[in-house]
């Protein structure tokens, strides 16, 4: 590969897309301006042995599929997005309702591809790939056991708001119909109208005489608020007297009358939504004289097994149409018709908790990153103790299902009408209605960091902590990485791993040393070494094994109570008002471990505390740092000093941070019996050292691994010619950056070995104040 | 739900689990030496590999239903005393945490006393200890035995040992579906070999080595369709066996046919011929008949040949002329032929089998071949 624009995040990236088992090579690597790269990956499909003879399955799967990464300028912290051949079967479940450059885009994971990369790293994006078309090839996306997906809209303008149980309950055995209030609001813009409407519950009679005092278009200042009719629609049964099921998958294609109404004859009820068209121009025609209104539609769709997640085997398919008065009023086959996105109606419950706090002090300024789950029920524990976050940074809408557990609830008047407003504004009016107002950034944090302006408003040099509850990896990476010009406050991370069994609370040491980054590789290393934490360590590999391709595709929902929920919130933000009223640590950083037992009821916390980490500089790189922890730094020291004399080293475990360019040591492997030392060099042995380094990686399920060498210089001496023909040997035989660390006298350097970074070393993108 | 058939990387030998759908598991052979017992060696960990692919009964005992020997050479039985529990089910120890068999599957072979041409490898007179005691048993109990004594005799023996185990029995020719005493509805398997005595000496003669060989032919349900894939295994079987079925089946050659073979005897160039490879290479004669019988593939056959990398050279086995044979009976078929070795010597080569037929098991990139060690520990590194 020649020397290209993209960094070595994007070179590695290459060189790990190679490395896949199933991918036979790479092609067409292109630069996309700007740092962005395209390349495509052939991946070896692997067919039942009939269809591989004949070159493809027969859902149109070939033994070779082409599958093209686009990696953005700033890869890793965004993620590469993924698109098939031009060719390729659109009809499969499963398949994202768009296209990328005339592309179709496989729905690959439950979860955003970037959240996918930061927990499972590209490998895991990759396997994606694989095992979707593996699933594609079969015709087996649509598993009976996990449910039959519902078509693709979540990327629709228009939303309906409905109980989906109630609409369900109208369905009949025989093909019918319900008229239901509609209630909107619709927006114009430059792309036309967007509405947002609630279908109500009661059935209305919809005649001649009811329309004119029924229909209401209202015009506000931006707005039009409407009411107007939902026709549901349902299919009845074959001329057998079987229910008409509909067995096929297919995307969303609807733009017209013309096409709702091929939709409605796939679905087995075009005759009612044919008779109950004519009846809306018929009934509009004569007393209808007001704006254009709208009118929504709802075809229920009787799938062969029940929908992921439910129990019902009706799936909602609602559109939105307008319709202008005129007499008489004609409904054209080219109206055009716009799917739109169902929302389920909230059913109201208890979500609050009280909690007092009496303690009367003065508000620290704080800001809080992610006003998710966690983020809002720790601002409401402060803000119900006085102590609410001055700042709040989210840039995520709200949406109904949040309701389960997010601290805000909704309000009774125009309810589902208020669904898509951001967290982060509703959480600041939540916190505004307890007397303490803040200000809100709908902005993402990475955007942030990435500005020292934007950095200045969100979290002001005096602050007295940013908390981030993203509960994001690419945050951490982004505020672990940022210099303190950027981020002088320290970092306290709140996080929940493993459904909710265990909980993290970290905060930095003063100076920001140790870092958040820090604190998280000594806490895998802390769960590696306590039995009844070791769990927590093998999510990951486990999600790996078991993780099912998309349901719904939508957002990922992790399984737990809002009481479980609470139970880590609660705990996190008495943590967090502890030390605003008694002050941060002014020596060490901090680790909080909880916890939940096996009653489900109890929860344990364990603190620990972290020492600054030891900070160098690879003499190769000027983007990498190295940051040894206590425990490393300490057992090297105790190494050097049992061998006076002559040069002496071992095995660096600790793990690799390639958005922050960075190397956390958190341990040392002895050097193994076969080792040589004397005055010049140190030759690492090999005996005992694979099954050693297994045991390490498998008991810290990988999230701490062997990351190279160390070994001493008996004076302040730079890596030798020795050390850099070792460093070239080692890089070419792991995927990822290894380092060969050394300490000096004068303290650590070093040499980073990796393939990608002898083409490519440059700053990073999102981190332009990386330099010397 | 799908069946899966695994062959450990075991370089030159034979090691095969076979899941079917009800969750039943047949291992045919084992090598493990080395790596499993020795932290140092660096040959993959196939009994740890196994044993992550089996399940634990009510009793804590990791267990297999049906253990098959197809032959008693060291590179079909190498490890059993160190993995497996051999004796009375009572004896199972947790401490040692050894593979239970429930059921054994045994050739004749077993009646017979170890002779000149014969000799055996401790695994394998342990593994006749064993058949011997659980037929002892069976006779002892009038046929009551229970898991872990179950035994299961293929072949019927020449003089005669066998006619009072008509129970236990599975005469060559048969096809059966009971695995651990249970009839299992997502297999039914065809015992091709060992075939019975011949009238001819010479032939006979032919037969002293490797000719105890069972090869079977497992119709394998997937995705709930009955026989969706067809499995033939030979353990070492040489020319004069393949030709004597051939003989036998050449009218009825559904009986030979495969979507999935492993060939004969780790690509040994004498399942195919006379002929030395060594002395004759490529003026060595095929046998005609050897290879109809192997060449019964279904569309798309894949060949799986589980041995070391082959390489252009003299070796035997496996043997550079008889992987060119196999390359030509699966092109014919459209299909592909897999070397173990070159395929995939670290981890186990997996199949499976779904209501489409059988395919390759995708591989997945997991956190040890990205994060582990790499240079580290595999060779010295110095330092200045």
């Amino acid at each position: 590969m020649a020397r290209s624009k993209h960094n070595d995040a994007i070179a590695r990236a290459l060189l790990l897309i190679q490395r896949h088992p199933q991918v036979e090579a790479i092609q067409n690597v292109t630069a996309a301006g700007e740092g962005a790269t395209v390349v495509d990956a052939v991946f070896k499909v692997n067919l039942a042995s009939e269809w591989r003879a004949a070159g493809q399955s027969p859902y149109g799967v070939f033994a070779r599929e082409v599958v093209r990464y686009s990696f953005p300028s700033n890869y890793p912290f965004d993620a590469p997005a993924i698109s098939l051949r031009e060719d390729f079967d659109r009809r499969r479940p499963h398949m994202q309702p768009f296209l990328r450059d005339g592309r179709p885009v496989p729905c690959i994971s439950d979860q955003p591809i970037v959240d996918l990369l930061h927990a499972q790293g590209l490998a895991g994006v990759l396997n994606q790939t694989a095992v979707w078309l593996d699933r594609a090839a079969a015709n087996e996306l649509i598993d009976p056991a996990q449910g039959w997906e519902p078509t693709r809209r979540d990327s629709l303008d228009d939303v309906i708001t409905a109980d989906a149980a109630a609409l369900r309950h109208l369905v009949r055995r025989n093909e019918g119909h319900v008229f239901l209030p509609f209630e909107y609001v619709a927006i114009e813009t430059q792309h036309g109208r967007v509405v947002s409407g609630a279908v109500g519950a009661e059935p209305i009679a919809f005649k001649r005489e009811t329309v004119p005092t029924f229909f209401e278009p209202i015009p506000l200042a931006e707005v039009v608020r409407g009411q107007s009719v939902a026709l549901v629609v349902w299919p009845g049964k074959t001329a057998a007297g079987e229910s008409v099921i509909s067995h096929e998958y297919s995307p969303e294609d609807v733009t017209d009358i013309a096409g709702l109404r091929r939709r409605a004859a796939i679905a087995g009820c075009e005759t009612t939504l044919a008779s109950q068209i004519s009846w809306i121009e018929r009934s509009l025609s004569r007393g209808y004289n007001g704006a254009p209104i709208t009118i929504a539609v709802v075809l229920c769709v009787r799938r062969p097994f029940h929908l992921i997640g439910i129990e019902s085997d009706i799936e909602l398919c609602p559109y939105v149409f307008e319709v202008a008065p005129a007499r008489p009023l004609r409904i054209p086959e080219s109206t055009p018709v716009r799917p739109a996105a169902h929302h389920d109606v909230l059913t109201v419950s208890l979500l609050q908790r009280m909690s007092g706090d009496d303690h009367s002090s003065e508000r620290v300024e704080w800001t809080l990153l992610g006003a998710g789950s966690i983020g809002s029920k720790v601002a409401i524990h402060l803000a119900r103790t006085g102590h609410a976050p001055t700042r709040v940074v989210d840039n995520r809408v709200m949406r109904p299902h949040n309701a389960a557990r997010h601290a805000l609830i909704p309000r009774k008047q125009h309810r589902e009408l208020l669904w898509n407003r951001r967290k982060v504004t509703l959480l600041e009016d939540a916190i505004a209605a307890l007397g303490q107002p803040a200000t809100s950034f709908p902005e993402d944090a990475i955007h942030i960091v990435q500005s020292a302006e934007r950095c200045r408003r969100a979290w002001p040099a005096s602050s007295w902590a940013v908390v981030n509850a993203t509960g994001s990896l690419r945050v951490r990476e982004a505020l672990s990485g940022a210099p303190i010009d950027r981020l002088a406050p320290r970092v306290v991370e709140l996080a929940l791993f493993s459904q909710g069994k265990f909980g993290l609370i970290t905060v930095e040491g003063p100076n920001r040393n140790p870092s958040t980054g820090d604190l998280a590789a000594e806490a895998y290393a802390i769960c590696a070494a306590e039995p009844h934490l070791r769990a927590m360590l093998q999510t990951a590999e486990r999600e790996l094994n078991t993780r099912s391709i998309g349901e719904g595709c939508g957002s990922t929902t992790m399984v737990m109570s809002d009481g479980r929920l609470s139970m880590f919130a609660a705990s996190m933000g008495e943590a967090i008002l502890h030390r605003q009223r008694f002050g941060l640590s002014t020596a060490a950083g901090e680790i909080l471990l909880g916890a939940v037992a096996d009653d489900d009821v109890s929860l344990h916390w364990i603190t620990k505390q972290l020492q600054p980490v030891e900070v160098g500089r690879p003499d190769n790189s000027r983007i990498w740092r190295i940051r040894v922890h206590p425990r490393a730094h300490e057992a090297i020291a105790r190494e050097i000093a049992a061998w006076p004399g002559v040069e002496t080293g071992g095995i660096i475990v600790g793990r690799v941070s390639e958005a922050a360019r960075t190397f956390n040591v958190t341990d040392v492997l002895p050097a193994p019996a076969d080792s040589i030392r004397s005055a010049s060099q140190f030759v690492l042995g090999t005996e005992g050292v694979r099954k050693m380094l297994k045991e390490q990686g498998e008991g810290a399920g990988w999230t701490l691994y062997c990351l190279g060498t160390w070994h001493s210089h008996l004076g302040a001496t730079p890596p030798s010619n020795l050390d850099r023909a070792t460093a070239s040997s080692v890089a070419l035989a792991r995927l990822t950056p290894s380092l060969l660390l050394i300490a000096t006298p004068a303290g650590y350097r070093g040499l980073v070995a990796d393939p990608a970074i002898e083409a490519v070393d440059q700053p990073p993108l999102d981190n332009a104040s990386a330099v010397e | 739900m799908t069946a899966t058939i695994s062959f450990f990387p075991v370089g030159n030998g034979d090691m095969t689990l076979i899941k079917l759908e009800s969750g039943r598991t047949i291992l045919v052979d084992i090598k493990i030496c080395g790596g499993a017992d020795d932290p140092e060696d660096t040959k993959p960990d196939v009994a740890k590999m196994l044993r992550e692919r089996l399940t634990r009964d009510a009793d804590g005992r990791l267990f297999v239903d049906a253990f098959l020997l197809s032959h008693p050479d060291e590179d079909h039985c190498a490890g059993l005393r160190n993995h497996f529990h051999l004796g009375p089910p009572a004896e199972w120890a947790k401490t040692d945490d050894k593979i239970f068999i429930r059921e054994l599957w045994s050739s004749p072979m077993v009646f017979r006393r170890a002779s000149k041409e014969m000799t055996l490898v401790e695994d394998a007179t342990a593994f006749n200890a064993e058949a011997r005691r659980r037929v002892q048993r069976f006779r002892a109990t009038g046929g009551q035995v229970t898991d872990g004594d179950r035994i299961l005799i293929l072949g019927e023996d020449e003089n005669g040992k066998t006619d009072d185990l008509s129970a236990i029995l599975v005469t060559t020719g048969a096809v059966f579906s009971r695995i651990n005493g249970q009839m299992d509805s997502t297999v039914t398997i065809r015992l091709l070999a060992p075939r019975p005595k011949s009238d001819d000496a010479q032939e006979e003669d032919r037969r002293v080595k490797n000719q105890s060989s069972t090869i079977l032919q497992l119709a394998i349900a997937g995705g709930g369709v009955a026989a969706a894939g067809k499995f033939l295994t030979g353990g070492d079987a040489e020319v004069a066996i393949w030709e004597s079925l051939w003989q036998a089946y050449k009218n009825q050659t559904d009986a030979l046919k495969y979507n999935l073979l492993q060939t004969p005897h780790h690509c040994s160039w004498h399942s195919l011929s006379y002929d030395s490879w060594s002395e004759y290479r490529e003026e060595a004669e095929v046998s005609e008949d050897a290879r109809n019988a192997l060449s019964q593939t279904l569309t798309g056959a894949t060949i799986v040949a589980s041995c070391n990398a082959i390489v252009d050279d003299d070796n035997d086995p496996p043997s550079f002329g008889a992987k060119g044979e196999y390359e030509k009976i699966s092109a014919n078929a459209n299909g592909e032929f897999i070397c173990t070795g070159d395929d995939s010597p670290e981890d186990p080569l997996e199949f499976e089998v779904g209501r489409d037929g059988i395919r390759k098991k995708t591989k997945l990139l997991g956190g040890p071949a990205i994060v582990g060690g790499g240079a580290v520990g595999r060779d010295p590194l110095p330092h200045g």
